[in-house]
């Protein structure tokens, strides 16, 4: 008793505070967002927006410009995604979703006013009257419970936006790294194709003089017109490539200017060497599935607690006879929990937060292994390209001055010395190859981290060896 | 360095080179006095060019010669050089010499890592001293000396080289001239003899060692183990009987061409041949395993003498060049140009062009041109198998110095008579005086 009697003290000043506030309660989405900003922290160093309104849009504008009128560096272009895309924005009005509903879940159901006339046939008689106001009285007694789950709800839905924020910018990565590195490739190509088609022209004058015979004229031709297959369908790629760049960053591909070359590597990678313990802190995902499994938590115990109260309400009638004299007096109405206790409600809140810490533990073990996989990948890949930068590529060189003096020395043909040219060509479209998944695989490994940033930056020249 | 100079240098060189490399026995190899032009022994004393003979010691009436097999570092031209191996420090190794019914003995010391023997090509001897490893002997191993000891029925000739291993050993250079006098002196007796041993080497561009299984393609074909411009010019005084001895332990058959004159064959690996049948001739085939003896009266003059395998006389080629003459490269050179830096488009016109490129063109590493040498009116391209033989009126008996180009006496160059420079077509009553004007 003494119980009850408590709640209802506390109750009574809580439904002032509410009828107090509740006229004012609107949704801050500006605030929101900021909470979000907040979250994220240094996963994302660079400028996030709310582009809510047409003064900030307008701002915006003007930056996303400013980017675009330089040539576009692979920071630069993370940082336009993040000012220009219309996904992020429409994925930040998540946060103020999450946020209304925290609200929502603060304020009380409103009253319910009860009024019955009841005209007689009796001419002496008035009209009979009952008025009534009810209000739900669980509703009050399960507010704060409500509001530490609404509250899991909102923090999990800011975790989740910043994740996709955090994921946004390494697909610009990929998707830049995928442009530049198409673009580099497409010029390679041609370069190729050139030494093919001057190859070809050679032997169109051997074979003017007499002095190849047909099948070997062919046989050049044939190794033209392959590369020149070859640059179409580079240049299919390109386009792909910066068509896909252009869509993230919600720009023309004419609009954007990129470098002719991926950034070179850096000397060495900043890379942590705790990956996996920095994964499990860092990881939004992993830090959203927690807040799920602690909004589980809250919902079972308010399951629990308030199992046998399904229903709860005060009310207070005035009715008017036939006499007109006026009765007045409160009323209460209890679901009695004889059929349903609530067992099945806690059965399924239990069952719900079974599932989300079973899925924590999940994620945990999927993201050590990305991990694992994402540091591999990542070494793997400057290993390839620091081989082909200071080997290979280097002994293509070689080869073709060898080649060269060779040819000086009339010891063999010029088509011999342009082979070798091609396949020096060849190995650095390799390189290129190697570089882009190098960076590639950089992004990846940010990424699988939680966008700590792994990533020394891009040195300011380019791939070339 | 003119060629001239450079020539006369290399031949010098050539004869000190065995004292530089230090060995007691073969510091005495030595060329013959150039005043020994007839021995008391009743012979001229045979010179090999750009080689040495082997000195020998008399013992109890026996002439003991010591030949040490070894690797050696040897220079086929200034620009290549290579791991071969050969004898007493040299390729080919130094000449025998010796008289019929001279008693010989030869030491044989192995310095190689693996065995070896010696075969004494076309000598008449005991069946256990032929040198055949396993055959006539046991392997002569590594670190041991044997001793050849044999009495010389005949005069002619011969070659040296081993008969172990005998394609690598042979074709990584070891092989030498065995030259035997006649014991009653020659009714004619020459004035000047030169001994000359053909070879060829496998010795590929930008390599260091020769390749001792190829069987045709070789890179260098060489005269005492030199290739053109390194080969030491033959010198004689007009009038003199010279002779050439040519030995042959290459893997190709080679027609031998001496220029302005008819010379006779006089003899062989089997000896010297009665005059009745003695050819003359301007070219003779020396055949793989063969000796000729060629024998001419000097006429003075600069005297091309070479295979005329024209490939021979050829340093290291290309074989499978697509062929560039007639091809108009004009256009699609720069275009190749931009491609290669340093490109340039040759062999349009012929390939006479390379001798020049090469002097500013890079080759490979250790490697000659194909065409190479400068004479007084400009390129020789030539290389391998190719000398002069430098034959004046004023030369000094006995002196083989190199005397420099020679001096063509006035009106008996060919001349310019159109184009640039040219004088009009000539009369009877012209002065020709001009015409080696060039």
């Amino acid at each position: 008793m003494h119980t009850i009697r408590s709640r209802f003290s506390h109750t009574a000043s809580t439904i002032a505070l509410t009828l107090s506030l509740g006229a004012c309660a609107s949704v801050n989405q500006d605030s929101a967002f900021q909470d979000m900003r907040a979250t994220l922290g240094e996963r994302v160093n660079q400028e996030l927006v709310w582009r809510g309104d047409a003064a900030a849009d307008a701002e915006t504008t003007s930056k996303v410009d400013a980017l675009l009128a330089k040539e576009l560096t692979l920071d630069a272009a993370v940082q336009l995604a993040l000012f220009n895309s219309r996904a992020l924005q429409a994925r930040y009005a998540d946060v103020g979703i999450a946020k209304a509903d925290l609200i929502a879940a603060g304020l009380l159901s409103n009253p319910v006013l009860d009024v019955m006339i009841r005209p007689t046939t009796n001419p002496s008689t008035g009209a009979n009257l009952e008025f009534g106001l009810a209000q739900s009285i669980l509703d009050i007694f399960k507010r704060p419970a409500r509001q530490r789950v609404a509250q899991a709800e909102f923090e999990r839905t800011q975790n989740d936006v910043a994740a996709a924020v955090v994921g946004a910018v390494a697909h610009v990565r990929e998707a830049y790294v995928g442009a530049v590195g198409a673009l580099n490739g497409l010029a390679v190509v041609k370069e190729v194709s050139t030494a093919a088609v001057a190859s070809y022209e050679l032997a169109q004058q051997f074979h003017k003089a007499g002095n190849i015979s047909d099948l070997q004229l062919a046989e050049e031709q044939s190794m033209a017109e392959d590369s020149a297959a070859m640059v179409d369908a580079a240049t299919l790629q390109a386009a792909e490539a910066t068509e896909a760049l252009a869509a993230i960053l919600n720009v023309s591909p004419e609009a954007v200017k990129l470098p002719s070359q991926l950034p070179a590597l850096p000397e060495q990678d900043a890379t942590p060497s705790n990956l996996e313990t920095l994964a499990l802190d860092k990881r939004l995902d992993i830090a959203a599935a927690r807040k799920t499994v602690a909004a589980g938590l809250e919902n079972l115990k308010l399951k629990t607690d308030w199992r046998l109260w399904q229903e709860i309400g005060l009310s207070f009638s005035a009715e008017r006879d036939g006499d007109k004299q006026w009765a007045i007096g409160p009323s209460l109405e209890i679901a009695l929990p004889l059929f349903n206790q609530g067992g099945p409600d806690v059965t399924r809140a239990a069952a719900e937060l079974f599932k989300a810490e079973n899925e924590l533990k999940d994620l945990q073990a999927r993201v050590r292994s990305e991990v694992r996989s994402a540091g591999f990948k990542a070494s793997t890949a400057r290993r390839i390209a620091e081989r082909y930068r200071k080997t290979i590529l280097p002994l293509k060189q070689d080869i073709v001055r060898l080649k060269q003096e060779k040819y000086n020395y009339m010891l063999i043909g010029v088509f011999d010395v342009l082979v070798a040219k091609r396949e020096e060509t060849t190995a650095y479209l390799s390189y290129i190859d190697a570089v882009r998944n190098y960076w590639l695989a950089r992004a990846e490994l940010a990424n699988a981290i939680g966008g700590a940033p792994v990533d020394t930056g891009p040195t300011a020249t380019g791939a070339q060896p | 360095m003119n060629p001239s100079r450079r020539n006369f240098f290399w031949s010098s060189l050539t004869g000190f080179g065995s004292a530089l490399i230090g060995r007691a026995a073969v510091a005495q190899d030595t060329q013959p006095a150039p005043a020994a032009s007839r021995a008391s022994d009743g012979y001229v004393p045979v010179r090999t060019p750009n080689g040495v003979t082997l000195p020998y010691e008399m013992k109890d009436g026996v002439k003991e010669f010591h030949l040490i097999a070894e690797e050696i570092e040897h220079e086929f031209a200034p620009g290549t050089k290579a791991k071969c191996w050969g004898y007493n420090g040299r390729t080919p190794g130094p000449t025998i010499e010796a008289i019929e019914g001279d008693r010989v003995r030869i030491l044989v010391t192995n310095k190689l890592k693996e065995h070896t023997t010696i075969h004494w090509h076309g000598i008449l001897l005991p069946s256990g001293m032929d040198g055949v490893g396993g055959l006539n002997q046991p392997h002569i191993q590594p670190g041991e000396t044997y001793a050849y000891e044999f009495t010389l029925r005949q005069h002619g000739t011969h070659m040296y080289h081993p008969h172990a291993d005998e394609m690598v050993q042979l074709g990584v250079g070891m092989m030498g001239m065995f030259i035997i006098h006649p014991r009653q002196p020659e009714a004619k007796l020459v004035d000047r003899d030169y001994c000359i041993l053909m070879h060829n080497w496998a010795l590929h561009p930008g390599t260091y060692r020769p390749d001792p299984s190829v069987m045709q393609d070789f890179d260098l074909w060489t005269f005492n183990s030199k290739v053109f411009p390194a080969t030491e010019h033959l010198v004689a005084k007009t009038g003199e009987r010279i002779r050439i001895r040519f030995g042959n332990l290459s893997m190709w058959n080679h027609p031998i061409h001496l220029h302005g004159h008819r010379f006779l064959i006089t003899g062989s690996d089997g000896g010297r041949w009665p005059e009745a049948q003695w050819r003359s001739e301007v070219t003779e085939i020396v055949g793989v395993g063969q000796t000729r003896d060629i024998e001419f009266t000097g006429i003075a003059g600069d005297w091309a003498m070479h295979c005329h395998m024209s490939h021979h006389t050829m340093n290291a080629m290309g074989h499978d060049l697509p062929n560039t003459l007639g091809v108009d490269q004009s256009e699609i050179g720069m275009k190749v140009a931009k491609l290669l830096p340093g490109y340039m488009s040759m062999g349009e016109n012929g390939m006479a062009e390379h001798q020049d490129h090469t002097m500013h063109m890079g080759g490979p590493k250790n490697t000659l041109p194909m065409m190479m040498g400068q004479g007084p009116f400009g390129n020789l391209e030539m290389g391998g198998m190719f000398t002069v033989v430098k034959i004046r009126d004023d030369l000094a008996t006995g002196d083989y110095n190199d005397p420099g180009w020679y001096k063509n006496p006035e009106g008996t160059v060919a001349y310019k008579v159109s184009g640039p420079g040219g004088t009009p077509a000539p009369s009877p009553m012209v002065d020709h005086s001009q015409h080696n004007r060039h």
